[in-house]
């Protein structure tokens, strides 16, 4: 089922609900939550699934075998798909704050829990704020820009907010984060 | 503008450190298509200022911000402003955050 041809919105949806019969429950979170909201704003490289319930690894072995793949380390690889799948059996966190709220993207081969817009913004911002990392914030730009009309503001503020930036340093890239992503006007 | 801070390679070198938060000669130069021994004197420079401050580790000299200077943080926000210049697009592209071992890069 999984092949070369599928988008990686696709393959998550496989995966998501291959797993959900097996009683696992996952979300996709970091990077490729941003791919999944908006392809054309960044590519990531795997697929990272937070289990939400049913940690089980006999079972999340069991069902992604089922679909092919094979075990390497934490990850899972398949011979016609180029994103290996990393499932994180912990609650998905974003700062210090445990997320529970997702969106559902839907596809012809079901659905997959996702971060919502504004999570994955901060889950990126989250990136910038404590290690400086450029890349995140340039990811985050770019949802942002391309996702402008959908996200709720005042939801992703209190994301931001939530990040509880201390330090001097962590204050002013918040700061200078907010302003990127909202240009005026 | 570009010589603000003495010189145009001294600029960029302090811009880069401040938006990468520290980084080491090699990846300065990398960014900013300079030469390793010309960021090197950037930073012996911006040093001998007190405006940044180096280690070691291992056989890498890193180099950060100097949390002492006395407007580091103005001097912060300024440099995070001029580092969205688009001449410093090779900063805006630099992975910080941690990666779990066995992950695709």
């Amino acid at each position: 089922m999984i092949s070369r041809e599928l988008s990686m919105r696709e393959v998550a949806t496989i995966v998501a609900t291959r797993l959900k019969e097996c009683d696992v429950v996952v979300s996709v979170v970091g990077g490729s939550a941003v791919t999944l909201h908006a392809p054309e704003s960044y590519t990531s490289m795997d697929i990272d699934l937070a289990v939400l319930s049913g940690i089980e690894r006999t079972k999340i072995d069991a069902a992604l075998m089922s679909l092919g793949y094979t075990k390497s380390g934490r990850n899972y690889r398949h011979i016609e798909s180029p994103w290996t799948i990393d499932v994180v059996t912990d609650t998905p966190f974003i700062g210090r704050r445990a997320v529970a709220d997702f969106s559902v993207i839907a596809t012809r081969y079901g659905e997959v829990h996702v971060l919502r817009i504004e999570d994955a913004l901060a889950d990126r911002i989250a990136h910038f704020l404590y290690w400086s990392d450029s890349e995140a914030l340039a990811v985050a730009e770019a949802l942002a820009a391309v996702k402008r009309d959908e996200i709720d503001w005042d939801a992703l503020d209190a994301a931001l907010d939530a990040l509880e930036a201390t330090s001097p340093d962590e204050l002013q890239r918040l700061a200078f984060a907010r302003r990127r992503l909202r240009p005026a006007g | 503008m570009n010589a603000l801070f003495g010189s145009p390679i001294r600029t960029d070198t302090l811009v880069a450190i401040g938006r990468l938060g520290e980084s080491y000669p090699l990846e300065l130069a990398s960014v900013l298509g300079l030469q390793a021994t010309e960021v090197r004197r950037a930073v012996a420079s911006l040093e001998d200022a007190g405006v940044v401050v180096t280690r070691l580790r291992g056989r890498t000299r890193l180099t950060t911000l100097n949390p002492r200077f006395p407007a580091k943080n103005a001097l912060y926000a300024l440099l995070l402003e001029m580092s969205e210049w688009p001449k410093y697009k090779g900063v805006w592209e630099i992975r910080r955050r941690p990666r779990a071992s066995g992950k695709p890069l």
